[in-house]
């Protein structure tokens, strides 16, 4: 294990310089990666301060590797980054060069200050940290090139950087948000809308119903509410939409472009699908379903997500060339076998979750008239398929599947839903904003309550008998774990019983020898960065993999497995990109900090999007959600951001 | 507005909340040095010259787009502080050829030397940079130097917002990042990059990185006088800063004053010719096949002759004086007052649209007077804007710039009627495309869809789609909504398609006693001055209809002589009058096309003030002074006054109503004016508020 020698990492300053070996401080403790990619991490330098694990390290060096690349990356919007950066890079390179003097030390504090104290973004106010901590913390490796000694190594690093941001950092996608934010607030919605697409075509459809991670992550949070980062998005979406913006078309495909095959057209599948057709691949997508889109299509209900917004960016995945064959089942209508035989070079399994997970519940095997599991149930909403109605409905369960069920039911004329679930409403995993919708709409929470019994009469439910629930010790995840009263039995008077507590995949379509892992969670075992399972051309990703999670980590599986897919075929073997490593990197230290007091001065209002009223809003499907009324409020939204681009450079 | 309570340096100060901590600070007198903010433009906080410091924040932060707070105590310039900003600015002078201040065009009005002047900036070593040597893009008007440039950021950010443009972008990384003008993320020249050479950017920038290719050498800037100037290339009558120095105009700018919303176009900034080498500066008198030189004495009397020998002999009615839209106020009463009182004849039509004409009219019936149409500003701001007609970019590009602002940076749903346009930007919401049955009935479908009437039958007379016309009459319900007519509308408007567009204003709210939310455009110069004076075939001065008598009789009274009662030709119809030998004599203000109508006339006379485009088929030429050498009022299309002064004066050429003037005395009229203060008086006695004097913009 990699020890750490000196940090002044999120301001703890840890000089281990004179302990031996033994007693200094893992690297791990700094949450710091010790190794990547087979190379020994030697120090980092950084936006919070300065790591050093190897004695080696010639601080001032990597200084100037990291100035370098500052001024690389600074924008040149504001003078003290554009300038300043320069400026201290060229005096680093002066000293190294062994043309150093006093002066270009005290010029360099100060300009580090300058450039600390007044740049534009965190950028260029992050840069200089690593610097003023070297200036006081190193004094004898600058005195040494003063001095016209040698350097405290000849060695050679590597270097690998990363410009990344908090908010950034927490979408599992990585997508580019300050970016795309400055765009907005500079007027250039298309080009804020071209930056989103390089991660993703869904971007209306994030817009609507992305949980957002990075909005948790945004450092506005302590001084006033965080950036609508998801509306913002929505925004860029539906502003092209409006003011039918061609999509630009894909890339001409050779007619040898290798093929690659896609099972599964959900969030995870269409991403794979456009990374790899924009990367020259000619894709097919096998699609089981009558519809595109997954459980998109069939699972989220379209007055959160309606269906034109959804197709649009569907069509836009073909419009990069590939092709999506509906109602193909593989498994039934191909097999896997079949694929290779046709010439498929490999294969990504993105078939997600698409079966309910069974309460263990007296009678719900029994096939009663009235029962319908969640992900049935809104498949067959979703799809205009015929339901037989009750008029009493329990919902049971406590996540956005629940929620979709019930709000939808309210929809479709349920006169009464009840919403069963067996902790506290605090619990819920649900979106707290879907839980307060489903509320305001009249969903009535039956908490603390736990289905027993299915009552039956010739076959049509008739109601359901539920026991009390209060919290005990917390379990695993941490939440309470909730323990039945006894003799609390009640019954809900229901003719209608949708359980949504979870969902299974049907992997009946792999046969025996596929060599593909499925874990004991009943996922498909698959390497974290590169989606690659045990079979070598066989990648996978979304829900198959994750289990239940959302539609952007299903999006962030389905470019890696895209980039890995595109690595084995040029190289022979699934590895993730340079970028995508160092994006790691950033997973595991964490670039958010929330004990971090941002010095932004508050008072902004964050805006927020239009919602349909109450009243309007259960006469069948239409939206409710309306995104940012005009173009000002994006603006003035997007003028809150701060603009926290912060670069990390890995000395190996 | 909530007030808040904060200090500035010591000072107890109260402000509106929203307000910037600059804002405040500059309303209250207390100085923070500023290098890219822009009072026209949102805060770009690109320079960080402004920072200040606040209690509590550690870090010193930006006055320029930081709002007040509460209880917000401001240190505006603490050692440290100014220590900072020099840093900065001599950051900038570091990437910035400060050596070649001694020839710069801008030198005396560059905001860099300003501030390095006050801030005693230190002078560094020039950092090294990959910056390419000017290329010279070409173009006529404007002059790039990145060696200057200071990446303010102003130009990209007024050619968005502004221009309703995208043809700058930042490119490169560090010291050097460059602005280009790109198409597509690729560098080009600016007009492949979609410039249309509004200026904007050249008035905007600090320094000399951007300057008009016109001006150079013609003076330096602390040489330049300044003169409050009226575009004449369009109805909207946009306000202009004339700048000249040596008796010859060196630049156009806008404005610093007035509506922060307007800008200038291409014709307005750059259109004003410098006034030829070749120009006329005396009378010219036709003498055989040839124009020769004569003086103003025997020029007009020979006019006045002519003319009087024409209307003794076919009656007033063969007589016709006609402009080219850009008449003055002043000279629109004085040409009406001669055509109606001493030529006898209502064929006085100076230029307008007759359509544009009859909606101006029954507009301002119904809104009354005071009732202005629209400013940029309230453009920008609107909820909503009807737009009828195409062809905006091209007729009157200020008012695309400021509808294109509210559609892509306000809170606007722009929804345009008309044939489709391709201005490259995207910033309508909506655009009803007009069925065979034309615009008119569009408008028609909308009114009904405003009251509720049954949606389909109404869109299906129009040839629209139902749910984009109730979207659009949705977007109109609102109050704070406009209409803006483009001049293409009235080509093809019948009196049923002024109606139709009345109708839909009233019914939308935007038309009603002391309320006008219409900007009726005309192609004319001076449009709405000259109706708003007589220079139309039906109106007196005031808007009064010649067809009512009691109008008739006050200004007769006034102008002491009988008018004719019976309605003039509008122009088309005095020209094709006189090909068919009914109309004998014309005089024309400017430039008439006169065509084949010249062959019927037996004299046509000339004032004009342009010196290139002077009609030399006329029997007599009176030269004017150009735009630039007058003082006159006109009227902009919303209906306000704004006044054109002398920014070169001319002592050679007599201005238009002296001219005038004259030639009624030669014609035995005695009108007793002797100078633009008493043609002024008069014209008040009709038409309260003509003049600049009375009615001031804003």
């Amino acid at each position: 294990m990699a020890k750490v020698l000196f940090s002044s990492w999120s301001g703890n300053l840890i000089d281990e310089r004179g302990k031996i070996p033994g007693e200094q401080l893992d690297l791990d403790k700094l949450n710091l990666p010790g190794r990547v990619d087979g190379a020994e991490l030697k120090a980092f330098v950084g936006w919070s301060g300065l790591v050093i694990a190897d004695p080696q390290v010639d601080v001032v060096e990597i200084l100037k590797t990291y100035f370098q690349k500052v001024q690389q990356e600074s924008c040149g919007r504001c003078i003290p980054c554009r300038v300043g950066s320069k400026a201290i890079a060229d005096r680093l390179e002066k000293i190294t060069a062994g043309k150093g003097n006093r002066a270009d030390l005290s010029a360099m504090g100060w300009l580090g200050r300058v450039m600390k104290d007044s740049s534009l973004c965190e950028l260029g106010q992050s840069a200089p940290l690593p610097l003023l901590t070297a200036l006081e913390h190193f004094p004898d490796s600058f005195n040494a090139y003063l001095n016209g000694e040698q350097p405290v190594s000849g060695g050679s690093f590597s270097y690998r950087s990363i410009l990344t941001a908090p908010c950034q950092n927490g979408c599992p996608a990585h997508v580019n948000i300050p970016g795309y934010i400055r765009c907005i607030k500079e007027g250039c919605y298309e080009d804020s809308l071209g930056i989103i697409r390089e991660k993703t075509p869904l971007v209306g459809v994030l817009g609507r119903v992305c949980v957002h991670p990075c909005e948790s992550n945004c450092r506005r949070q302590p001084v006033d509410e965080a950036i609508s980062i998801r509306v913002l998005k929505r925004f860029v979406a539906d502003f092209a939409v409006h003011n039918e913006t061609p999509a630009a078309p894909g890339p001409a495909l050779p007619a040898d472009a290798p093929k690659i095959a896609v099972i599964g057209a959900g969030p995870a599948g269409l991403n794979a699908a456009y990374q790899l057709a924009r990367k020259g691949y000619r894709v097919t997508i096998y699609e089981a379903l009558p519809v595109a889109g997954g459980m998109l299509a069939v699972g989220i209900p379209s007055y959160r997500l309606p269906r034109d917004i959804l197709n649009a960016e569907i069509e836009l995945v073909k419009a990069q060339g590939v092709e999506i064959k509906l109602n193909t089942r593989i498994g039934t209508d191909l097999t896997l076998d079949q694929l290779r035989q046709d010439g498929f070079k490999a294969i990504c399994i993105a078939t997600g979750l698409h079966l309910s997970s069974s309460m263990g519940v007296e009678g719900e095997e029994a096939g009663y008239q009235g029962f319908i599991p969640g992900v049935e149930y809104l498949r067959s909403v979703n799809l205009n398929r015929p339901i037989e109605l009750g008029k009493k409905m329990a919902v049971i369960g406590g996540g956005n599947v629940a929620m979709d069920c019930a709000r939808s039911s309210l929809r479709m004329g349920v006169k009464e839903v009840y919403l069963v679930y067996r902790r506290s409403r605090k619990e819920m995993p649900a979106n707290e904003a879907e839980i307060i919708a489903a509320a305001e709409e009249g969903v009535k929470f039956v908490l603390l309550a736990n289905p027993t019994r299915i009552l039956a009469e010739n076959g049509r439910v008739m109601g359901m008998e539920c026991v009390r629930m209060e919290l005990g010790e917390p379990d695993s995840s941490g939440r309470r774990r909730p323990v039945p009263v006894k003799g609390s039995e009640f019954i809900l008077d229901v003719d209608m019983i949708v359980p949504a507590i979870g969902q299974v995949a049907d992997f009946s379509f792999l046969p025996p020898d596929s060599g593909v892992e499925i874990n004991k969670r009943g996922t498909i075992e698959a390497d974290p960065d590169t989606m690659a399972t045990a079979a070598p051309d066989l990648f996978a990703g979304g829900d198959a993999v994750l289990g239940a999670r959302t539609v952007i980590e299903a999006i962030a599986t389905g470019n890696k497995a895209a980039e890995a897919i595109d690595a084995y075929l040029r190289e022979g073997a699934a590895s993730a990109g340079d970028r995508a490593v160092m994006e790691r990197f950033t997973e595991k230290m964490g670039v958010y900090n929330p004990d971090e007091v941002p010095e932004m001065v508050g008072g902004r209002e964050r805006q927020e999007e239009e919602c349909l009223p109450v009243g309007e809003r259960l006469h069948g499907f239409i939206e409710t959600e309306l995104g940012f009324k005009g173009p000002l409020e994006a603006l003035r939204e997007a003028e809150r951001c701060a603009c926290c681009v912060r670069l990390g450079l890995a000395v190996f | 507005m909530k007030t808040v309570t904060l200090w500035i340096d010591g000072k107890k100060i109260y402000a509106d909340e929203g307000m910037t901590i600059l804002e405040t600070a500059r309303k209250n007198g207390a100085h923070i040095p500023t290098l890219c903010y822009h009072p026209r433009l949102e805060p770009l906080g690109h320079c960080r010259i402004c920072l200040v410091e606040v209690e509590g924040i550690a870090k010193p932060i930006t006055a320029c787009d930081n709002p007040v707070r509460e209880g917000m105590v401001v240190q505006t310039g603490t050692p440290l502080i100014n220590e900072m900003r020099r840093e900065i600015l001599s950051m900038t002078l570091s990437t910035h050829p400060y050596q070649d201040c001694l020839t710069c065009e801008k030198a005396g009005a560059c905001e860099l030397q300003e501030k390095a002047y006050c801030l005693k900036a230190a002078l560094p070593e020039q950092l090294e940079r990959a910056i390419p040597e000017p290329s010279g893009d070409p173009n006529p008007y404007i002059v790039r130097d990145e060696s200057k440039c200071i990446l303010c950021g102003r130009c990209i950010q007024v050619c968005r917002t502004g221009a309703g443009r995208f043809v700058y972008s930042l490119e490169g990384k560090g010291v050097n990042t460059r602005v280009v003008p790109a198409r597509d993320g690729v560098e080009t020249s600016l007009s492949e990059a979609g410039c249309i050479f509004c200026g904007q950017c050249v008035d905007i920038c600090p320094v000399g990185a951007l300057t008009e290719k016109g001006r150079a050498a013609g003076g330096r800037e602390w040489e330049l006088r300044s003169a409050a100037g009226v575009c004449l290339e369009c109805s909207l009558g946009c306000t202009l800063e004339r700048r000249a120095a040596g008796g010859a105009l060196v630049k156009v700018t806008v404005p610093r004053e007035g509506d922060q919303a307007a800008w200038l176009c291409r014709r307005g900034k750059f259109g004003v010719n410098p006034v030829s080498e070749g120009r006329i500066t005396t009378p010219l008198i036709r003498d055989g096949g040839t124009l020769r030189e004569a003086g103003y004495a025997e020029a007009l009397q020979k006019t006045a002759d002519a003319l009087l020998k024409l209307k003794d002999k076919y009656g007033g009615s063969a007589l016709a004086v006609l402009g080219d839209g850009r008449c003055g106020n002043e000279e629109s009463y004085l040409l009406q007052k001669l055509a109606r009182a001493v030529l006898h004849t209502n064929h006085c039509d100076l230029g307008t649209e007759p359509a544009w004409a009859q909606a101006v009219e029954a507009a301002s019936g119904t809104a009354g007077p005071g009732a202005y149409g629209p400013t940029m500003a309230e453009l920008q701001q609107a909820d909503a804007v009807l737009v009828v007609g195409s062809g905006l970019a091209e007729s009157n590009p200020v008012a695309q710039m400021a509808l294109q602002h509210a559609g892509r940076f306000g809170r606007a749903a722009v929804v345009r009627v008309g044939a489709a346009d391709d201005t490259g930007t995207a910033w309508e919401s909506l655009h009803l495309k007009a069925g065979p049955a034309g615009e008119a009935a569009v408008l028609q479908a909308m009114t009904a869809a405003l009251r509720h009437e049954p949606l389909d039958k109404a869109a299906g007379a129009a040839g629209v789609d139902p749910a984009a016309l109730s979207r659009a009459a949705r977007s109109m319900a609102g109050f704070n909504t406009y209409t803006v007519v483009c001049p293409s509308f009235w080509q093809a408007a019948d009196a049923a398609a002024v109606e139709a567009l009345l109708e839909l204003a009233r019914e939308a709210g935007q038309l009603k006693r002391g309320r006008c939310n219409l900007l009726l455009l005309s192609a004319s110069g001076n449009a709405r001055g000259i109706i708003e004076n007589g220079g139309t075939p039906w109106l007196l001065p005031g808007m009064n209809r010649l067809d009512d008598p009691a109008a008739r009789q006050s200004a007769e009274a006034l102008f002491g002589a009988s008018l004719p009662a019976a309605p003039g030709l509008d122009r088309r119809a005095v020209l094709e009058a006189a090909a068919n030998g009914k109309v004998k004599g014309l005089f024309a203000a400017g430039t008439v096309d006169v065509g084949e109508a010249l062959h019927g006339l037996e004299f046509f006379a000339v004032l004009c003030g342009d010196p290139d485009a002077v009609p030399l088929q006329a029997d007599v030429v009176f030269p004017a002074p150009a735009a630039h050498e007058k003082a006159a009022a006109f009227t902009d299309a919303a209906g306000r006054v704004r006044c054109n002064t002398q920014a070169v004066t001319n002592t050679a050429l007599k201005p238009e109503w002296e001219v005038i003037t004259a030639l009624a005395a030669a014609a035995g009229a005695a009108w007793h004016l002797d100078d633009l203060a008493a043609v002024r008086r008069e014209m008040q006695c009709l038409n309260p508020g003509c003049c600049c004097c009375q009615r001031q913009a804003l």
